[in-house]
C-alpha cells in the first residue's frame, strides 16, 4: 500500500513538472525505469541529501528539511579557474528554471557562467562573495556556496541524475 | 572524442559593427550548446571569428548595468563611437578599424583545457603572432600582451558557458590609438596601448594578421585543416541577420 502510494506520488511530481516544462529526457526515464521509484522508497534522505555535482563543475546539496538545495562550484572548478576576482550572483526571489544562469564568476580575464542544476526560486545569495570574491578559491564547496535556491516537486528526479562525490571525482579525471 | 581536426575560420572581409559579430557568435555557441548531452547532435568543428569593427567601446561583465548615461554619452564621441555591454571577463576596452578582432568559439572539454589553460594558449598565440613580424612581445602580471611592461598591444577577454568559448581577443595592428587615450583601458592606471605600427610595422593587413593568428591557435588545439570562409556569406547562408 506505502509503495502504492509513493508510486502514484512521483507520477504526479513527474507529469506536474513535465507539463510546465515539457522534457523528453525525464519522460523517457520514467518509462524505461520504473524501478526507480522503488528504490526511492528505502533510500529518501539518505541518498537525496547526499552531495551531487554536475558536468559543469557546480555542486549542490539539500538542506536536513529538504526544502532548500545550496549551489556552488567545485574545488577542482576553482582551481582551474585560477584566481577569482569577481562574483556574480543572481537576484534572491528570482525564478530558476534547470540550466538557467544563476551568475558567474570571473578570473584571469575569463568569465564562466554558473547553471543552476535545479528548478526553484533562489531564496539567499552569499553576499560576503561580493566583497570578497577571492574567497571562493579558499572554500569554494563550503563557506563559499553561491546560493540557495528553494526546490521545487522533482526535484529528486534531478538530483538522481547527478554525481556523487567519487564520480565525480572519476568523472575529473578523465578531463 | 578526440580533438577535432578542421577548424572553421569565418572572416569578416569589411569592418563590421560589434552586434553583428556577436550575433554571428552567439549562434555558434547555441549550436555548441545544443550538441551537448543528452542530444546526440554532432559537436560543431572550432570556429574562429575574426574581423576589424566600426569604433565601439565594450564593457566586461563585472562593469554591466555601471557605466552611467554620461559615460557612455563621452565614449560615444559625438556618435562617432558605439557602446555595448558584453558578458565577458575583464573590464572596459575599444575596438575598431586597424584591430584585429578573434573569438575563437570552442569546447575546452574537447580539447581538454581548463579556463586557465585557454587563457594561456590565446596569450602564447598573441605571443607568436607578433614574433612572425618582428616584435618581440611577452605577458606580464596583467592579462593581455605587452611589448613592454607599459606598452600593450593586445587585450583578452573571455567568457565560458558549459566549457564553450566566446569573446576572445583585440590585437592593435594599424589601430588609431586616439581611442585608448580617452579611457583607462582594462581598468589599468598608468599605461598605454602600442599597435604594429606604433612598433614600426607598417603595411601589414588585418585579415592576414588575422591568418596568422588563427594558424597559432589551430596548432595548439591539435588542428590540422584551416577552412577559411567569408563570415558575412556564412551568416546569410545561416539566416543570421547584420546588426548595424
Amino acid at each position: 500500500m506505502a509503495s502504492r502510494l509513493s508510486a502514484a506520488r512521483a507520477v504526479r511530481q513527474l507529469t506536474s513538472s513535465a507539463t510546465r516544462r515539457p522534457s523528453a529526457f525525464v519522460c523517457q526515464r520514467w518509462q524505461q525505469r520504473p524501478q526507480i521509484v522503488e528504490r526511492r522508497l528505502f533510500s529518501v534522505s539518505a541518498a537525496i541529501r547526499e552531495k551531487k555535482y554536475t558536468e559543469d563543475h557546480e555542486w549542490i546539496e539539500l538542506s536536513e528539511d529538504g526544502t532548500t538545495g545550496t549551489i556552488g562550484i567545485s574545488t577542482y572548478a576553482a582551481k582551474a579557474l585560477g584566481d577569482v576576482v569577481y562574483v556574480e550572483l543572481p537576484q534572491v526571489d528570482m525564478d530558476v528554471v534547470a540550466g538557467d544562469t544563476i551568475g558567474a564568476v570571473e578570473s584571469v580575464k575569463s568569465a564562466s557562467d554558473i547553471l543552476s542544476p535545479i528548478s526553484g526560486v533562489v531564496a539567499e545569495v552569499n553576499s560576503v562573495l561580493e566583497e570578497k570574491p577571492q574567497a571562493l578559491n579558499k572554500d569554494p564547496e563550503g563557506e563559499s556556496w553561491i546560493a540557495k535556491v528553494k526546490v521545487e516537486e522533482g526535484v529528486q528526479t534531478v538530483l538522481e541524475s547527478l554525481m556523487d562525490k567519487k564520480a565525480y571525482e572519476e568523472f575529473t579525471k578523465e578531463e | 572524442m578526440g580533438p577535432a581536426r578542421s577548424l572553421l575560420h569565418l572572416h569578416f572581409p569589411s569592418p563590421t559593427s560589434y552586434r553583428t559579430a556577436a550575433a554571428l557568435q552567439e549562434s555558434l555557441v547555441t549550436r555548441f550548446l545544443r550538441s551537448k548531452p543528452p542530444s546526440n547532435l554532432t559537436a560543431p568543428p572550432p570556429h574562429i571569428i575574426t574581423g576589424e569593427f566600426t569604433p565601439v567601446y565594450t564593457c566586461g561583465r563585472r562593469e554591466v548595468g555601471t557605466v552611467t548615461p554620461e559615460q557612455q554619452q563621452f565614449l560615444k564621441a559625438e556618435g562617432r563611437a558605439d557602446f555595448a555591454e558584453a558578458l565577458r571577463g575583464g573590464q572596459t576596452t575599444f575596438h575598431g578599424p586597424g584591430q584585429l578582432v578573434a573569438y575563437p568559439i570552442i569546447d575546452l572539454k574537447t580539447h581538454r583545457l581548463t579556463p586557465r589553460e585557454y587563457v594561456c594558449v590565446l596569450e602564447k598565440s598573441l605571443i607568436a603572432t607578433c614574433a612572425h613580424y618582428g616584435i618581440k612581445a611577452m605577458t606580464t602580471e596583467h592579462t593581455g600582451v605587452w611589448t613592454t611592461p607599459d606598452d600593450k598591444i593586445a587585450a583578452l577577454g573571455v567568457h565560458m558557458r558549459r566549457n564553450i568559448t566566446s569573446h576572445g581577443v583585440g590585437l592593435n595592428v594599424g589601430t588609431d590609438l586616439w581611442w585608448f587615450d580617452r579611457i583607462v583601458a582594462c581598468g589599468l592606471e598608468g599605461k598605454r596601448t602600442t599597435s604594429f605600427e606604433k612598433e614600426g610595422v607598417s603595411g601589414v593587413g588585418v585579415k592576414q594578421v588575422g591568418e596568422v593568428f588563427v594558424r597559432e591557435v589551430g596548432e595548439r588545439l591539435g588542428v590540422e585543416v584551416v577552412e577559411r570562409r567569408d563570415a558575412e556569406e556564412f551568416m546569410a547562408e545561416v539566416n543570421i541577420e547584420s546588426v548595424v
